[in-house]
């Protein structure tokens, strides 16, 4: 788990997430660039549904964590790349 | 003829049986006709813009509508700001229920009504509706980027159907639709919601955003099930791996399915996989099994007429439709198509003209002149993006971006922006969409750098695949990074996609990137390489 919430520079984890997302959404932009704290959505990287479908089928072959519209924070899971980080952190199953 | 004499226009069409379900839970139609009539008695006398995402709740505020005499806005563009337009330009009213709003922004002076409640018993008033009495207005894209709007009369819907019915839900018993789009464009409209009023289907509610969120749709709903999808979905739905229960058919519709996925569909989901062909302006008109061939099958009662280029389709009550397709009849009731006659661009489901998109690029301060480009091909792309070329050396690609927003639907915000000299525009100014792809596919491939033979006598070859000699792949990218004057830290990829021989001339291409160099090799116009060089620090 993070315990740095406002540390602007990415974790390891955090470079591997924003590694997959910028291959996985075609983005024009280096891993490394990507703010761990700016919204994926609109403001930041700009990202619309259809991207967030593929972040999630991306996140449920990567580290076998299921995106679903019940999970109790479902809302906030794409708020930035260290809410996603976490989210697969703490979703992920051991071993 | 499947098509009754006298069709149903009742509210709901025979309300005894269950219209929807839901996870621990169902309403029949006295339920949503209950639940209907309470919230007729809190709507203003105005049409309705629902904002809702809940089918069965965008069911109960449809039947509320019609009961005080109104229509609804629908529009496929969900943005606050559009909704609350919507309903300013018509006097009407954003309205939602209090347990399903949409996150984020909600359109101003939205209704927000508790949430719907059939609870009750007895069987209240089911009416019959006038068949041309209005009952939705939808909203598409114009070729100006203006929307344009599109009246739907309760007769022709109720008669449409009727006629899909039998071919969505041909099996003895009834099936339950189980939907992964929403309600608020055409498709969805007609084939969950109006199918689930008009005809002996149930339709299944509840949150519908992931696969997982689908998977449970299937699971509480009973067999048979029917997937009322998109190609991008049906995807996505493969991919994720799920193991689903039974499904009857499968449904797809709002961009052209691949055979490649359909096949896939069917042979992992075990049910044949049927396309629905269809526009805004007429509704679903025709249907296909992807995998049996191109041929598309016309709806009972809906006639397709051709003349040259020229094809336009009628059903009854309503407007006759000219086709932006290109089609060729094959004997009365079945047609292939042949393309597209106009520039629509068709994205997520979305529509736009690329006239009014380029128009929207080129209108912005500091782009001298810029055009868009749609993604090629159809589902096995359905992720890809527009991109964007762009003169506009003050620009970066965030302000082009920036500035698009708001203008021009989400849907087709450019993924890539490419900043260019000068767009290949022919001797009178015209910039084909074919030829803007294949100046993209040059820039892509990056700016020759050089050649290299490899001679048969090069000591690397001894002892190789004797008889059929071929360049080690690492001699290959040895003399690309030369040519490239690249010495480098981090070789963050490298594909070798077919054999070199010696003596053979190889062609190579660099495309300098942030923190990456992309190196590319070709003989004879066949890439046998492609690496990814990064040039930055250590991460």
């Amino acid at each position: 788990m993070n315990t740095h919430l406002s540390d602007p520079s990415q974790t390891p984890f955090e470079r591997e997430i924003a590694e997959r997302l910028v291959d996985v959404l075609q983005l024009e932009i280096a891993p490394e660039e990507i703010d761990p704290l700016a919204p994926l959505f609109v403001e930041g990287l700009g990202l619309d549904s259809i991207d967030a479908l593929e972040v999630a089928l991306m996140i449920s072959r990567a580290y076998g964590v299921t995106l679903s519209s019940d999970d109790p924070n479902s809302r906030d899971i794409f708020a930035s790349l260290r809410a996603l980080a976490t989210h697969v952190t703490v979703m992920r199953p051991a071993g | 003829m499947h098509f009754p004499d006298t069709p149903d226009f009742s509210l709901i069409h025979a309300p005894d049986r269950v219209v929807v379900r839901r996870h621990g839970g169902e309403m029949t139609g006295h339920d949503l006709l209950r639940a209907a009539y309470r919230v007729a008695d809190l709507l203003p006398d105005a049409p309705v813009v629902p904002v809702c995402l809940d089918v069965g709740h965008f069911i109960v505020l449809l039947l509320a509508t019609l009961l005080r005499g109104r229509h609804v806005l629908l529009s496929s563009d969900r943005t606050a700001t559009r909704l609350a337009a919507l309903a300013a330009e018509h006097g009407a009213v954003c309205v939602g229920f209090a347990d399903d709003l949409p996150d984020g922004e909600h359109p101003a002076h939205m209704l927000v009504l508790p949430p719907p409640d059939g609870s009750g018993v007895g069987c209240p008033k089911n009416p019959a509706i006038d068949g041309e009495r209005l009952v939705a207005i939808v909203f598409t894209s114009g070729s100006t980027g203006q929307p344009v709007a599109h009246t739907k009369r309760w007769g022709a819907l109720v008669v449409r159907s009727i006629v899909a019915r039998v071919l969505l839900d041909p099996v003895e018993q009834a099936s339950t639709l189980v939907g992964t789009v929403p309600p608020y464009h055409m498709y969805g409209f007609e084939t969950l919601v109006l199918q689930a009023i008009h005809t002996r289907c149930a339709v299944a509610s509840g949150p519908a955003f992931y696969p997982s969120d689908w998977r449970k749709m299937l699971e509480f709903s009973p067999a048979p099930r029917v997937l009322v999808t998109t190609p991008l979905q049906l995807r996505l739905l493969l991919g994720a791996e799920l193991s689903c229960p039974a499904i009857a058919r499968i449904i797809s519709a709002a961009a052209p399915l691949g055979e490649t996925l359909a096949r896939q569909a069917e042979d992992r989901l075990g049910a044949p996989v049927m396309e629905i062909y269809g526009a805004t302006e007429i509704g679903s008109v025709a249907m296909r099994r992807t995998t049996a061939g191109p041929g598309w099958e016309l709806y009972d009662t809906v006639e397709l007429a051709q003349d040259g280029d020229d094809a336009t389709i009628a059903a009854p009550g309503a407007p006759a439709y000219p086709l932006s397709d290109l089609v060729e009849k094959d004997g009365p009731r079945h047609f292939r198509l042949i393309g597209r006659r106009n520039d629509m661009v068709k994205l997520a489901a979305k529509r736009a003209s690329l006239s009014a998109l380029n128009t929207a690029l080129t209108a912005l301060p500091g782009v001298e002149d810029g055009a868009f480009l749609p993604p090629e091909g159809d589902a096995e792309s359905a992720f890809a993006r527009m991109r964007v070329f762009v003169v506009a050396p003050a620009l970066s690609a965030e302000a082009v971006i920036a500035g698009l927003r708001g203008r021009i639907d989400p849907a087709f915000l450019p993924r890539g922006v490419v900043f260019v000299d000068a767009l290949p525009r022919n001797g009178v100014g015209k910039l084909t969409v074919q030829a803007l792809r294949q100046f993209a596919a040059r820039l892509a491939q990056g700016k020759e750098i050089g050649t290299a033979v490899i001679p048969a006598s090069h000591p690397c070859l001894a002892g190789h695949f004797p008889g059929r000699p071929v360049v080690p792949g690492v001699v290959l990218l040895e003399e690309g990074l030369a040519l490239a004057g690249l010495c480098p830290t981090r070789i963050e990829q490298v594909k070798f996609l077919r054999p070199v021989s010696p003596d053979e001339t190889v062609t190579f291409f660099a495309k300098h990137e942030a923190a990456r160099i992309r190196l590319s090799a070709y003989v004879q116009g066949q890439v046998v390489l492609r690496a990814v060089i990064g040039h930055g620090p250590q991460p």
